[in-house]
């Protein structure tokens, strides 16, 4: 066996830890997948919605907050215009004294949630990108979590507003299997990051830690790598949906992975000390370590499978100039079936079950018929592109000596 | 602030499962190539068996007062279909090698065996019938030392699936540290790969599909092309 074929054998024992881990937290814990802490007593909650150039949208969020199934009088929503020059703004004025704006220069999304964070006096807050919208039992699946005075934010579940294209496509399944590794980070205690949409925190965390961090690319991620090193639990509820508007471009994608990817590393990075940290629990000496193997492993893939195809592609030119034709053979032989190919069945028996835990956990059906294309393009393009971004990351990284500038 | 407890049995529990998983899948791998290899082995010692037949097919016509030629060359035909075949799977078998397996080395020896017999045995039918079978004997080595046997095996290939019954190819890896190897290499005074032997004629050096289309024409009585003969060797 050469030294290529004993990394793959590495990166499969990785594949299948990753996979067997997740299912002993997922089988150990099956009891509160779908269930949720029930609500003690009612908490005070504001929401913020920070919006540049949201005219598209904003109304319909706001008019969802408004519609969800929660005493009016335990929570407000303050809208921050963020230096719109759209109609954002006339747009959030006509829902007139139901909400409070607050109209600013434009200075990002993290300045915005600031400014905001200091008018706010409930006990907990929760933001909502103005391009996404939450069900109506939104907060009340949520802030059960809370009566836990270690929990200092809760994670809901993200799922696309529409699957249509293909990038979308590809991303709604992503979506689905996120909801269901989100709840497995929060039960195994490793979840790193508090999505932009529809995440709650204890506003009291926030105002003492300094609110959202404004010189990261993914202050949804530095502040809970922030809740995480301050040892403060994050949790997670499959049953509050949040739907979010995904890019629908590869272009807008490529963007905004790249970012969110740029934004991992640089809160690796500010928190490399939880790295290998015994008191960072799970987060430090299991789950970082993985994940670094994990990008590796991707990247690593990428590059080789890419060589080898590219090479699979040089040999047959070759072949049609040697002879002047290709020779097509499909028939598969016993003596062409071997140990890898073994370990690639397994790996889909394994992709499937996974596939069909995060369904269950997200609430949705199989629908074969209509959602087959976002089934393939989930096991087949997916893991390119994300290997892809993580390359591109680097090289931004690298090509910008590590400063923050996109 | 909430006390962060490890939860090393959770994980120590998918370390050994993880375990057993690659365990499970390697022993199936593992089974996997000696079945790969039985079945191999079948078919060497059903190849030997049908050689054995034709030897003695031989013997018996060569002491017959009349010889019968047509039945002996038309079983030597048939077997030519399995020489093929055997050598395409022995090839299938190498390109997938990932465990290492002892019992394929000594039955590509073997393998290596049963094909300079029957070469043998095709060359006695042919004197002794006055036919003309075309037999090549390809010496080919690792891509190390012979970075274009790949493609000259793709070539001759090509041409046996052509000329199907009317062309015996037989393949000769000199990896293998085998007796019989060493005399051909010896015989045929082969230093460099690949090389290939028709009827006796030896061409050195890696041919392109023209150049062994014309070689090969001549054997197979189509009119010759020019240009071949300078890598001839008598």
């Amino acid at each position: 066996m050469i030294f290529i074929d004993l990394l793959y054998i590495f990166f499969f024992s990785v594949m299948i830890f990753s996979a067997v881990l997740w299912g002993i937290v997922y089988y150990a814990n099956l009891d509160k997948i779908k269930k949720d802490p029930p609500v003690d007593r009612t908490r005070r909650v504001t929401i913020l919605v920070p919006a540049y150039n949201e005219e598209d949208c904003v109304g319909e969020t706001i008019q969802r907050l408004l519609d969800i199934d929660y005493p009016d009088d335990a929570y407000n929503i303050i809208a921050i215009n963020d230096g719109s020059e759209d109609g954002t703004l006339e747009i959030l004025k006509g829902f007139g004294d139901q909400i409070e704006i607050i109209d600013k220069k434009n200075t990002g999304k993290a300045d915005s949630m600031n400014v905001a964070l200091k008018r706010v006096d409930t006990e907990l807050v929760a933001s909502m990108d103005a391009d996404s919208y939450p069900n109506e039992d939104f907060l009340k699946n949520m802030v059960g979590y809370f009566k836990d005075e270690g929990v200092s934010g809760v994670t809901p579940a993200l799922k696309l507003m529409r699957d249509e294209n293909l990038v979308e496509k590809i991303q709604w399944t992503e979506y689905i299997y996120q909801i269901f590794l989100r709840k497995i980070f929060a039960l195994f205690d490793v979840q790193y990051v508090l999505p932009g949409p529809g995440s709650v925190y204890r506003t009291d965390f926030l105002k003492e830690t300094g609110g959202w961090s404004e010189d990261t690319h993914t202050e949804d991620m530095e502040v809970a790598f922030r809740m995480m090193s301050e040892k403060k639990k994050i949790e997670n509820t499959t049953n509050s949906v949040v739907w979010t508007d995904p890019p629908s471009t590869f272009r807008d994608l490529f963007k905004q992975r790249t970012r969110w990817y740029r934004g991992y590393v640089e809160n690796f990075v500010k928190y490399r000390g939880m790295f290998m940290d015994r008191e960072s629990g799970n987060l430090g000496v299991f789950f970082l370590p993985l994940n670094a193997i994990w990008i590796f492993m991707l990247v690593f893939l990428l590059t080789h499978v890419t060589y080898n195809l590219l090479l699979m592609g040089y040999q047959a030119v070759q072949t049609y100039m040697l002879l002047g034709y290709y020779p097509i053979d499909l028939t598969l032989t016993l003596q062409e079936i071997h140990l890898f190919h073994l370990f690639i069945c397994f790996f889909v028996l394994v992709g499937l079950g996974m596939i069909f835990l995060s369904l269950f956990s997200a609430g949705e059906k199989i629908n074969i018929k209509k959602r087959w294309l976002n089934y393939l393009t989930f096991f087949t393009i997916y893991p390119y592109m994300f290997a892809m971004f993580w390359v591109a990351t680097f090289f931004e990284i690298a090509r910008t000596r590590g400063k923050i500038k996109w | 602030m909430v006390e962060r407890n490890l939860d090393i049995g959770t994980v120590i529990l998918a370390v050994t499962l993880t375990v057993v998983i690659m365990g499970g899948i390697f022993l199936m791998g593992w089974r996997l190539s000696e079945e790969k290899v039985s079945d191999l082995e079948r078919d060497v010692a059903s190849f030997e068996v049908e050689r054995r037949s034709q030897e003695i097919s031989r013997q018996i016509a060569e002491n017959l007062p009349e010889k019968n030629c047509e039945a002996l060359e038309f079983a030597v035909e048939q077997t030519i279909i399995d020489t093929q075949n055997l050598a395409d799977r022995v090839t299938e078998y190498e390109d997938s090698y990932k465990l290492q397996n002892d019992n394929f080395r000594e039955l590509k020896k073997e393998y290596t065996n049963v094909l300079l017999e029957y070469w043998l045995l095709t060359e006695k039918v042919d004197d002794m019938c006055n036919s003309s079978t075309v037999r090549m004997l390809y010496f080919y080595s690792g891509q190390n030392v012979c970075p274009t046997c790949e493609d000259q095996g793709t070539i001759i290939t090509h041409y046996r699936k052509k000329y199907n019954e009317n062309l015996l190819v037989f393949p000769l890896d000199m990896r293998l540290d085998m007796r019989h190897l060493n005399i051909l290499r010896e015989t045929y005074k082969i230093e460099d790969y690949p090389v290939v032997v028709i009827n006796g004629d030896t061409y050195r050096g890696f041919m392109d599909i023209e150049e062994m289309g014309e070689v090969l024409g001549k054997y197979m009585n189509e009119e010759p092309l020019n240009g071949t003969s300078e890598m001839v060797e008598k």
